[in-house]
């Protein structure tokens, strides 16, 4: 640093024309303090290192490497530019499609299946062959046990209340010791105190309401007019720049490779109808415009500067997005508040997370710093507050998608389960949550998906596909 | 039918028998007229007839071309500083062009050596272990030692022990050198006595930054706590095992990941570093054009 200083004093700077910028050293750009100062990033590393130490075990090092290193993007191509001259550049390039990449997996898949199918088939005769007509009335009788009411409501009326455990306000015998001072006999420091790794152990596992995980039967399918592209395993080579051509707009759009998975596990459809509670910057949204099959597409998000960045995105990637009318609108709105019961029926609602590979890398804005501890902690609340209203908005037979770009099981699957509870307790909707291993089994080539989630999909940074952090979840409301 | 068999393995093992014989007479008959010649040479070398008929087989093309007087010379030059005539055998096996030095020169560079008061006896070790140290301009001796000696806290014998791993340290570029040790001590936060009993030195700046990069972001190398005990030992790997090992030894048994992510960090680092050059280079054209 010094060195660099001194070479400004040399005589021939003297003789530059317009003014140099001399570093002062001062208090706070002096080496020592520098070295002394932990920065939100190396907070959030450490928080890291702490929690998912110990979910990830020996995996977590491969995904710190990973995380701290740049990310392989997809390119998505703008349907509103020259979409067949990109594509062929791009393929140039040396990038593939990944429609190729899943089309050449799926042949393979269905002799595979046929197969399993078979074998499943010779055992249904089997069990059929065995069980005689007195055994089969047993079987009868289990399963009508196991029939769970679908809301809180229906199964409090056929339950049986333990009245001896009602305490009777009424009866004075105990309150008075409440009113007692009782005055402090210890007084605890850090000996109480509980790392957050820790904390979140006491996220219950066990769930005493049901919750329906159904395999998704259908095969992975990518729209017709989607174009994806990336690099193929291990190589890093950056796509050409982004050119605008005669329609006046970019020609691709350069996301994370993780977060094209949720638009593609909406499925979308012909004329259906979507909202994106949580829109900005609007990747996910304008990969779902460029399916060209939503009849309606209504992107939202709460702050003011998030939305000026929507506008930006669409500005760039689709000529004159404002005339659209009701196909496309943008509203600023707090998700939580959302209340249009069966209008959508595909809400894609991707929450604001501790976002892991970002905030390891900014410190500007970070949640990580010490003064956004409490708005970091009440995250999985507020994820978990806007799931449950899209569960509560979207139409029957509707898909939600949940996602996130955290490693955090809480803020995953736990959130999830949170948001499925409190639908049972509070609503008679039926939600169904669709196991989505089987249909993402031709992408295993593309990504490195974590084994043994309990619901959703997680796609884990592992250097050569370096894609994710991003979790989802289908969910599926059937009533 | 067995006599047959019999005769046949005995005519066989007859056949076989004069094959070896007839071989083994022409090995032997070929140094026979040399060996006279050589025996005198031992005797006054004062070293074993097998050792310098082993060491001559080795390197049949280099001798032939020095001259015995050379021998002798090179023998009664170094006896002087207490060699051992086998030690001097050893360093003519390892480098037999020390013969094409001459005398005057190694007068120089012998006395530059002995002119920084080193242990006798490691000094001579090393020289052992490491003849091209003989070969140096005394100047090169007399510039680079006092530095190399501020960089392993003014200590000789671990200078010397720097040496015998890596001899580069001697006659390599010394900006090179400079940054290394820099990066040894200051990134790495690595003692003397740690890097000077490693062949580090011999290794390029961009595998040790490659490596150390690479164990930093996987969180197994960590720098010390300025708070802490700074005596307290460390969990990181050590630095033997860091360098010494080839790339997918090191992903697998260091680092403990696949060989695959190490070779993609490679070339993701190498890619990184070329950028931050061009970015310098690009500010310094900038700059050179404002001045204009």
């Amino acid at each position: 640093m010094f060195r660099k200083n001194t070479t400004t004093f040399l005589p021939h700077s003297v003789c530059h024309k317009h003014m140099q910028i001399i570093l002062v050293r001062t208090k706070k750009t002096h080496w020592s303090v520098a070295k002394k100062k932990i920065h939100p990033k190396d907070k959030a590393l450490e928080h890291f290192d702490d929690f998912y130490g110990s979910v990830y075990g020996k995996r977590w090092k491969s995904i710190r490497l990973a995380l701290l290193l740049p990310h392989k993007y997809i390119a998505v191509v703008n349907n509103f530019s020259d979409a067949d001259k990109i594509s062929q550049e791009l393929e140039w390039a040396g990038a593939m499609n990944l429609r190729k990449v899943v089309e050449a997996y799926t042949p393979n898949v269905e002799n595979k299946f046929l197969n399993k199918n078979k074998i499943q088939d010779l055992d249904k005769t089997l069990e059929k062959l065995l069980l005689t007509g007195e055994n089969k009335n047993n079987t009868n009788k289990e399963k009508e046990k196991y029939v769970e009411k679908a809301s809180l409501e229906e199964s409090l009326l056929e339950a049986e209340c333990d009245e001896n455990r009602l305490v009777d306000p009424e009866s004075n015998s105990n309150i008075g010791g409440l009113y007692q001072f009782i005055p402090a006999t210890e007084l605890h420091g850090k000996t109480d105190w509980i790392p957050e790794s820790q904390h979140y152990q006491y996220y219950e596992e066990n769930s005493d309401f049901p919750i329906n995980v159904l395999n998704e039967e259908s095969s992975l399918n990518i729209p017709p007019h989607l174009q994806l592209y990336t690099f193929d395993r291990g190589d890093f080579s950056s796509f050409p720049r982004s050119k605008i051509r005669t329609t006046k707009v970019s020609s691709y759009y350069l996301m994370d490779g993780g977060s094209i998975l949720p638009v593609l596990a909406l499925d979308l459809k012909l004329g259906d109808r979507v909202l994106d509670m949580c829109s900005a910057p609007g990747g996910k949204a304008l990969a779902a415009l460029q399916t060209l099959l939503p009849e309606s597409l209504v992107c939202n998000d709460v702050q003011e500067s998030r939305i000026k960045k929507l506008h930006n995105v669409m500005s760039e990637f689709i000529i004159d997005y404002e005339s659209w009318g009701s196909r496309l609108m943008i509203t600023q709105m707090n998700a939580r508040d959302i209340d249009e019961p069966d209008v959508y029926n595909k809400i894609l609602v991707d929450v604001p997370c501790t976002n892991d590979r970002h905030n390891l890398l900014v410190n500007d804005n970070n949640i990580f710093k010490p003064n956004r501890a409490k708005e970091r902690l009440k995250l999985p609340e507020i994820q978990a507050d806007i799931l449950i209203t899209a569960l509560k908005n979207i139409a029957v037979g509707g898909t939600v998608v949940y996602s996130t770009c955290s490693l955090s099981p809480i803020q995953n699957d736990g959130v999830v389960k949170m948001a499925l509870k409190k639908i049972w307790e509070e609503t008679n909707h039926q939600i169904v949550i669709k196991d989505l291993t089987k249909q993402f089994e031709p992408l295993k080539s593309l990504y490195s998906l974590k084994k043994g989630l309990k619901f959703g999909q997680l796609v884990v940074p592992f250097l050569p596909l370096n894609y994710g952090p991003l979790y989802l979840c289908k969910l599926v409301r059937v009533r | 039918m067995l006599p047959m068999r019999t005769f046949r393995t005995c005519y066989l093992c007859h056949c076989f028998k004069t094959f070896i014989f007839r071989n083994m007479t022409n090995a032997v008959s070929e140094p026979n007229p040399m060996s006279k010649q050589l025996y005198d040479m031992a005797k006054q070398l004062n070293v074993k007839n097998e050792a310098l008929v082993k060491v001559m087989n080795n390197h049949q093309d280099k001798l032939k071309s020095y001259n015995e007087s050379r021998w002798f010379e090179l023998f009664q030059y170094l006896s002087q500083y207490d060699f051992k005539s086998s030690d001097l055998l050893e360093i003519i096996d390892s480098y037999p062009d020390i013969l094409s030095v001459n005398r005057k020169d190694l007068h120089k560079c012998m006395n530059a050596w002995t002119n920084f008061r080193f242990d006798d006896k490691k000094l001579r070790q090393l020289i052992v272990l490491q003849p091209s140290c003989l070969l140096l301009d005394e100047k090169q001796i007399l510039s680079r030692i006092p530095k190399l000696l501020a960089f392993v806290g003014n200590k000789q014998n671990r200078l010397l022990e720097m040496i015998s791993y890596s001899p580069n340290v001697l006659f390599d570029n010394w900006k090179d050198l400079q940054s290394k040790l820099d990066y040894l001590l200051l990134n790495m936060e690595l003692g003397p006595t740690q890097f000077v009993t490693t062949s580090v030195m011999s290794s390029t700046l961009f595998e040790i930054k490659c490596r150390h990069d690479f164990l930093v972001k996987l969180g197994l190398y960590k720098n010390r706590d300025i708070k802490n005990n700074p005596n307290l030992l460390t969990n990181n790997p050590a630095l033997k095992k860091i360098i010494e090992t080839n790339d997918k030894q090191f992903a697998v048994k260091v680092a403990g990941v696949t060989a695959e992510e190490y070779f993609v960090f490679k070339r993701l680092f190498k890619k990184q570093l070329e950028k931050e050059d061009d970015d310098d280079n690009f500010d310094e054209n900038e700059y050179f054009i404002d001045d204009c």
